[in-house]
């Protein structure tokens, strides 16, 4: 057989798939290997030294590891304590409740999401202070308090802090549940008597509890995950929980290459067991049957007079959590050094700031990464999440399950964790030249989000009849021609919707970039971290405002589209 | 026709001729290059680029890096922020899994350098602008840029001029209970000890405790909050800082607390490794140049201090009455035990 046959002969579909599972192997199971084999040395990667327990040792036997646990759980409780309630609370406000304005409130009430962790934590530093923060101002003066009561600089602060950012998620997971819950159980409390608070304290509360539970525990995993936020409150005190802990072990002097390590398998360890918890939330959630194949509209709840209290309540939400943080930002841009508001400063604001930082030596380069960044990284993630849902929705291929679990993984790795991984694998390999490069950003972006791709295709996937792909290969169509001109156009909108999702995540996080970046591979997120470290408050502001604003119209343009592409479908 | 193509190869003779006139070589020329200076910058030119890891905030840093390409365009320059003790960390991690990516740093000794034999020769760029030799590592491998000057700040928003502290003992009044921060790495302390010794510091910062002072991370940041009126004293703070808070309009001032403390030699390196050797040298060389001392006097206030010098350091503590203790490598050497000895004594983790 000549060459050229021998090439036609070969099956493409078999060979991109198998290099598809090679790479997922090689992003996912080689920087854990490197993870693993770094806590178990004591020397800098690429030093000569033996195996050795003695950084476990060191880890399980100090106080201050324990220390480090305390802190990390309080953190994440506190943050529960305060972010699952409130968002509960405003789910259900706005989906079961006759409160005026609902709707708006709907709209508003997430939006806290599309402002970068950092910026939050920096905002809330500048209203908590606790003698210039104007919040901090505010309750002393009128409770009549003479020290500020709510202290930034602690765990507790800090969850506070984490709290309210992730009301926001959880009211996003669970406002789904109680519209698609079936209103029959709690019609059968109210036609035997029950009333309102018994039915929803019952009846409405229990249905609810596996997507409740789901959702603190999807918020304990981000909380343990969370560095942003401990990094500006906690850092500067010398407060640290596992993720500012691992920045520090690796980057700060004296570094400790093998802690770092080995508090990062601790974390990820962890962090396994957050997502098998959520795994058994989540599954158990089906027995407790919210949703039936009945007709039906949830029963909406008369609050009486106290609906307009359910709607000062929804703005007066919005107000401290989304709008204050935001001004406080625009107010540091317009400042040359920070000072708290007052009007005696309105006459010095100006737009220096902004003027300053548009004509900053690094902003461009910056930019140009981020974009690099941006564009690959959500890029790569679309193809490959496409192409394993394609295999594990589409093929009988063995170990298909296998390659999915693969997928999943990464979402169970914290980002620090990951990216330290990273770090020892590419400093390591010499031959793959990305360490200190946007590219290996690129690719830790990637795995980290091919988990999420991953279910969001999955599910697009499953909605896809097969027979429309089945007509393209009657029809003669190869394998890649009909994955390009059916599959893909059909999964358009979930393509573009996990592209922006992607793009968010990418341009917010900071705590995968900051363990990754170098001089030369500077994004965004890092320079407004560096300049924050600088004292350069008014440029940390303007960048963070400009970033905002991005964000938004990136939010907003690729709603529309997804919503257009899904009408045109 | 003719004439057209005749005044055409003209036009593109007479543009070809200026141009010389305005390439980054003919550009530093005509400033006037001294013949080292020409070799490193034709030198540089080839090789582009230069990757410099220094302490300055990115702002001071695209300033000073604006200025350099004034005389000296066609490189770019790449920077790195951090704290001496993380540049050179940062490097030996680098450097041992072979990917050494800085040409010129910033570190806090030059002493674990030398140990790898990783170090340039400066001697010929020392010479050529003859810079002070006090300033320069014996082996002339490291040239001091700048110089911190640590001590006390206050905002004068809050502290009347009667207030003022005068002396280190003026902080343990109880009026500044709870009202003093401290930046946690008590760099003042650590080059000051060979000025007080020992046992006089772990007993001040045991009376200091007794304050309930804060603590803020980093130097920028305090600086920040002082500006901002979190808190009306800051203790162990850089004088530099203070001046370009004063610059913008903040309010905020240098406390005349006898003895001001200086770090010494932080000496500024440029180890084998570095792919771009020669703009490293030219960048260096006019760093240390009067030329680059008087602009990064002028953007980063981080002139030699010492009396008599004519930086704005020197002048503000001549104008103060506040003289200057330098501390010896000795500090350095023993940086990590003292820092721990007198967290313990103030009660503080900074790791």
């Amino acid at each position: 057989m000549r060459f050229s046959e021998k090439l036609k002969s070969v099956n493409w579909q078999w060979v991109l798939l198998g290099l598809v599972v090679v790479l997922v192997i090689y992003l996912v199971v080689g920087p854990l290997g490197m993870l693993i084999f770094c806590s178990f040395r004591t020397v800098a990667p690429g030093d000569p030294g033996p195996f050795t327990i003695a950084n476990y040792l060191k880890a399980y036997l100090s106080a201050d590891t324990y220390q480090l646990l305390f802190n990390t759980a309080l953190f994440a409780l506190v943050s529960l304590l305060v972010g699952v309630p409130v968002g509960v609370f405003f789910a259900w406000l706005i989906e079961r409740t006759n409160t005026p304005l609902r709707n708006v409130g709907f709209a508003l009430v997430p939006l806290t999401i599309a402002m970068p962790s950092m910026l939050y934590g920096i905002a809330w530093l500048l209203l908590l202070s606790p003698n210039v923060g104007l919040i901090n101002i505010a309750l002393k003066y009128l409770f009549g308090l003479e020290k500020a009561p709510i202290n930034p600089y602690s765990i507790v602060g800090m969850g506070f802090v984490e709290g309210l950012r992730l009301a926001s998620s959880v009211f996003l997971m669970v406002v789904g549940v109680f519209r698609s819950m079936d209103p029959a159980l709690e019609e059968a409390a109210y036609t035997s008597g029950a009333d309102v608070s018994t039915t929803a304290r019952y009846v409405t509360f229990r249905l609810m509890l596996p997507g409740i539970l789901a959702a603190a525990i999807y918020s304990c995993t981000t909380a343990f995950d969370s560095f942003e936020i401990p990094a500006v409150l906690g850092i500067p005190r010398g407060i640290h929980v596992f993720a500012t802990k691992i920045y520090l072990a690796s980057h700060d002097s004296p570094r400790d290459y093998g802690m770092a390590s080995t508090l990062g398998v601790l974390l990820l360890a962890l962090a396994t067991l957050w997502i098998y918890l959520y795994g058994r939330a989540t599954r158990r959630a089906e027995s407790f049957a919210t949703v039936t194949g009945k007709g039906y509209r949830s029963r909406v709840i008369d609050l009486g007079r106290w609906k307009y209290v359910g709607t000062a309540l929804l703005f007066t939400h919005f107000g401290i959590v989304v709008v204050a943080p935001m001004a406080i930002l625009v107010w540091g841009s317009l400042l040359r050094f920070y000072q708290k508001p007052s009007l005696a400063l309105l006459s010095k604001i100006s737009l220096h700031s902004y003027r300053e930082i548009i004509t900053f030596p690094w902003l461009l380069d910056s930019l140009k990464n981020t974009l690099i960044l941006v564009i690959a990284s959500s890029t790569l993630t679309v193809i490959l999440s496409a192409i394993v849902a394609w295999i594990v929705v589409r093929t009988r291929l063995p170990g298909r399950k296998v390659l999915d679990v693969l997928t999943f993984l990464p979402h169970g790795i914290p980002g620090i964790v990951l990216a330290l991984a990273f770090m020892w694998l590419y400093l390591r390999i010499q031959f793959i030249p990305i360490y200190g490069t946007v590219w290996i950003m690129v690719i830790a972006f990637t795995t980290r989000h091919l988990a999420y791709g991953g279910r969001a295709m999955n599910s697009a996937m499953l909605q896809i009849h097969k027979e429309l792909e089945e007509a393209g290969n009657v029809s003669g169509a190869s394998w890649l021609t009909t994955f390009r001109s059916i599959t893909i156009p059909l999964l358009l909108p979930s393509v573009i919707a996990t592209w922006i999702w992607s793009a968010m995540h990418v341009t917010r996080q900071l705590s995968i970039s900051v363990m990754l970046y170098s001089p030369k591979s500077r994004v965004l997120p890092v320079l407004i971290w560096d300049l924050w470290l600088s004292g350069e408050v008014p440029y940390t502001c303007a960048i963070g405002v400009m970033l905002m604003v991005f964000l938004a119209i990136l939010l907003f343009a690729g709603r529309a589209l997804a919503m257009r592409r899904a009408r045109q479908f | 026709m003719r004439k057209m193509v005749f005044l055409a190869w003209m036009f593109l003779v007479i543009i070809l001729f200026l141009a010389q006139f305005f390439t980054p070589y003919a550009l530093a020329q005509a400033s006037k290059l001294t013949p080292l200076e020409e070799k490193l910058y034709q030198a540089a030119l080839k090789e582009k680029e230069l990757v410099w890891w220094d302490q300055h905030s990115l702002k001071e840093a695209g300033e000073v890096i604006k200025e350099f390409n004034k005389k000296y365009p066609g490189i770019k320059i790449t920077y790195f922020e951090g704290t001496t003790d993380v540049t050179l960390e940062k490097f030996f991690a680098e450097y041992k899994a072979g990917r050494a990516s800085v040409d010129l740093l910033t570190a806090g000794s030059h002493l674990p350098f030398k140990k790898e034999n990783l170090l340039t020769d400066l001697s010929d760029i020392i010479k050529d602008v003859n810079y002070p030799l006090t300033f320069c590592t014996k082996d002339l491998s490291g040239t001091t840029v700048d110089f911190g000057v640590y001590g006390v700040a206050y905002n004068t928003g809050i502290v009347s001029p009667q207030n003022v502290p005068k002396s280190w003992e003026d902080l343990l009044d109880p009026k500044w209970n709870g009202k003093i921060n401290i930046e946690p790495r008590l760099k003042v302390f650590i080059f000051g000890t060979e000025h007080w010794g020992e046992k006089w510091i772990v007993d001040y910062l045991k009376k200091l405790r007794n304050q309930k002072p804060t603590f803020s991370k980093g130097v920028t940041q305090t600086m920040t909050l002082l500006t901002a009126g979190e808190f009306p004293i800051a203790v162990s703070i850089y004088l530099h800082r203070v001046n370009i808070m004063q610059g913008q309009g903040a309010p905020v001032a240098w406390a005349p607390i006898n003895p001001a403390i200086t770090g010494g030699t932080s000496p500024s390196l440029i180890p084998k490794t570095a792919s771009h050797p020669n703009a490293a040298k030219l960048f260096l060389r006019w760093e240390i140049s009067t030329e680059g001392q008087v602009f990064a006097d002028k953007i980063r206030f981080k002139g030699n201090p010492m009396p008599g010098s004519g930086t704005s350091q020197s002048r503000i503590m001549e104008k103060l009455g506040i003289k200057i203790f330098s501390a010896t490598d000795w500090a350095f050497e023993n940086q990590e035990r003292l820092e721990t000895l007198y967290c313990d004594a103030l009660g503080v983790k900074t790791k």
